[in-house]
């Protein structure tokens, strides 16, 4: 009982941290852009598997510098994965003639400008940086 | 004069073209910087055998083993692109591996036409990018002597990606002629055809995958028609800190081998490997695997025919573009090198070794 009590609180930890990390992540889109994204699709798209939105459109997808903190929050929380694996991943397809890895942009007012300024645009940025330039996606 | 500019033109005419058509294309607003992306990898490494020469090296060593890639990708409009690699290497030849167009018919749906790597098991489509491999040196069933894959195709492909409960399937079919840089004197290719199937599974980093190719060939002395097929079976395990792979080829060749009523034998060649590197923090990353080839079924008592290897190694990432690798292959046989031609069948050392240091980068 002990170490099922154990078990559950630390599951409890880890599910919190996790919503925690992801706390710290706004994806956003181009506020004409209507098409749904949840986390499923967030990972197509940064692993190179969705090209096309729904409505038939190219799929632009914005990183931010390996260094910044917000980019290893939506790595592991909201893609589930490291930002080394990201990278190979992006890079396998990228030598393989597959996908182009997402444009990397130094900071969040970059991001912020590329998508407000492209319809088909996605990316992420810290939730003080958004404003109603952009629509900020909310994920379950 | 005039030599030597065709001579430098010739290579880059793909890119010129492809520079041609993005700069015609109306169909997108995106200035030519946006439309263009340019990336690279590379390695350089310095291999000594002890026992048998085999990639040019020897008990002095060389450094004559490099690579240089440049990928080029230009986006012609919202559902084409344009891909091309021009490499460099040891041999001297500066030229384009692929260049295709790729066109997205749905999200699900794609397909190329032009010079495409041959999608066989994991590694082949970027075999010289060593960043993305464990080790420095592939695994026997990539390397050229063993002939077990192929460069590229030229012909067309389709891919279609197919989501299921369980992970997804992705579809891939190829039809055309083999590129091969370096193509046997008397074969001719008179058509490939291949396929690859990828489970990925709904375990985060297991997936599998199996891939068929057959090539019909024709000896021009002879004018006879046989089939050369492969086929292989991948599995792989990939995490943070985990690569785990294993890889089984076969590769038959009808035309290799006659009877002495010169009926086509058959020369079935056998490969497979178990690998297993961990990633111990940011950044080392020690490696095993262990490597059996066999280059003739028919003779795999032969040393002169099969090959066993033991590789051991390890990483240093410099830089998150920056690996450096030691390794060291002990080996039992020496298959390899009889097959590229550097040791005379039989009269080999069984016992022998291959140590390698290298740096790869990409960007």
């Amino acid at each position: 009982m002990h170490l099922l009590r154990l078990a559950v609180l630390n599951a409890v930890l880890i599910l919190g941290s996790s919503a925690a990390l992801a706390a710290e992540v706004a994806v956003i889109v181009n506020k004409s852009n209507a098409n749904a994204v949840d986390k499923a699709l967030l990972v197509e798209i940064y692993t190179g598997q969705a090209k096309l939105w729904k409505s038939g459109d190219p799929i632009s997808a914005y990183d931010l510098p390996e260094d910044n903190p917000v980019r290893a929050s939506f790595s592991q929380s909201l893609l589930g994965k490291s930002i080394g694996n990201m990278k190979a991943l992006a890079a396998q397809n990228l030598f393989s003639g597959k996908a182009v890895p997402p444009k990397q942009l130094a900071s969040d007012e970059e991001v912020k400008k590329a998508v407000a300024t492209s319809k088909n645009a996605i990316g992420y940025i810290k939730p003080s940086s958004a404003d109603d330039s952009v629509r900020v996606i909310g994920l379950q | 004069m005039t030599a030597l500019i065709s001579s430098l033109i010739r290579p880059c005419l793909p890119l010129l073209i492809l520079l041609a058509m993005c700069l015609s294309s109306s169909a997108t607003a995106q200035s030519l910087p946006d439309r263009i992306d340019i990336h690279g990898y590379g390695f350089q490494d310095f291999l000594q055998t002890q026992g048998n020469p085999y990639l040019g090296g020897d008990s002095r060593g060389t450094w004559d083993n490099n690579f240089l890639g440049l990928v080029l990708t230009a986006t012609v409009d919202d559902r084409t692109k344009v891909w091309s690699q021009l490499e460099t290497s040891t041999t001297g030849t500066t030229h384009f591996t692929w260049f295709f167009v790729d066109y997205q018919f749905s999200d699900a749906l794609s397909g190329h036409i032009g010079r495409v790597k041959l999608p066989l098991g994991f590694y082949n489509e970027f075999i010289d990018a060593k960043n993305l491999q464990v080790s420095m040196l592939e695994p026997s069933l990539y390397q050229d002597a063993l002939d077990f894959t192929q460069n590229a195709y030229q012909g067309v492909g389709i891919e279609y990606e197919q989501k299921l409960r369980l992970g997804h399937l992705s579809w891939e079919l190829y039809a055309g002629n083999t590129y091969d840089p370096d193509p046997p004197a008397n074969e001719r290719d008179r058509g490939l055809l291949g396929a690859r199937l990828t489970y990925t599974t709904r375990i985060d980093g297991l997936r599998f995958m199996i891939s068929a190719a057959r090539v019909r060939d024709q000896t021009l002395s002879t004018d006879e028609m046989t089939n050369e097929d492969r086929l292989m079976l991948s599995g792989e395990y990939v995490t943070d800190r985990l690569d785990f792979k294993a890889e089984y080829g076969l590769h038959t060749d009808g035309s290799a081998v006659v009877s002495a009523s010169g009926t086509p034998l058959g020369v079935r060649g056998e490969a497979y490997y178990g690998q297993l590197g961990y990633r111990l923090n940011a950044k080392w990353e020690p490696y095993l695997r262990y490597d059996y080839a066999t280059t003739d079924m028919n003779h795999a008592d032969d040393p002169s025919y099969y090959q066993e290897t033991v590789v051991v190694g390890i990483g240093y990432q410099i830089s998150s573009n920056f690996i450096v690798r030691l390794e060291d292959h002990l080996n039992h046989g020496y298959a390899l090198p009889v097959a590229s031609g550097e040791v005379v069948a039989g009269t080999g050392k069984i016992q022998w070794n291959l140590a390698l240091a290298g740096v790869t980068f990409a960007f």
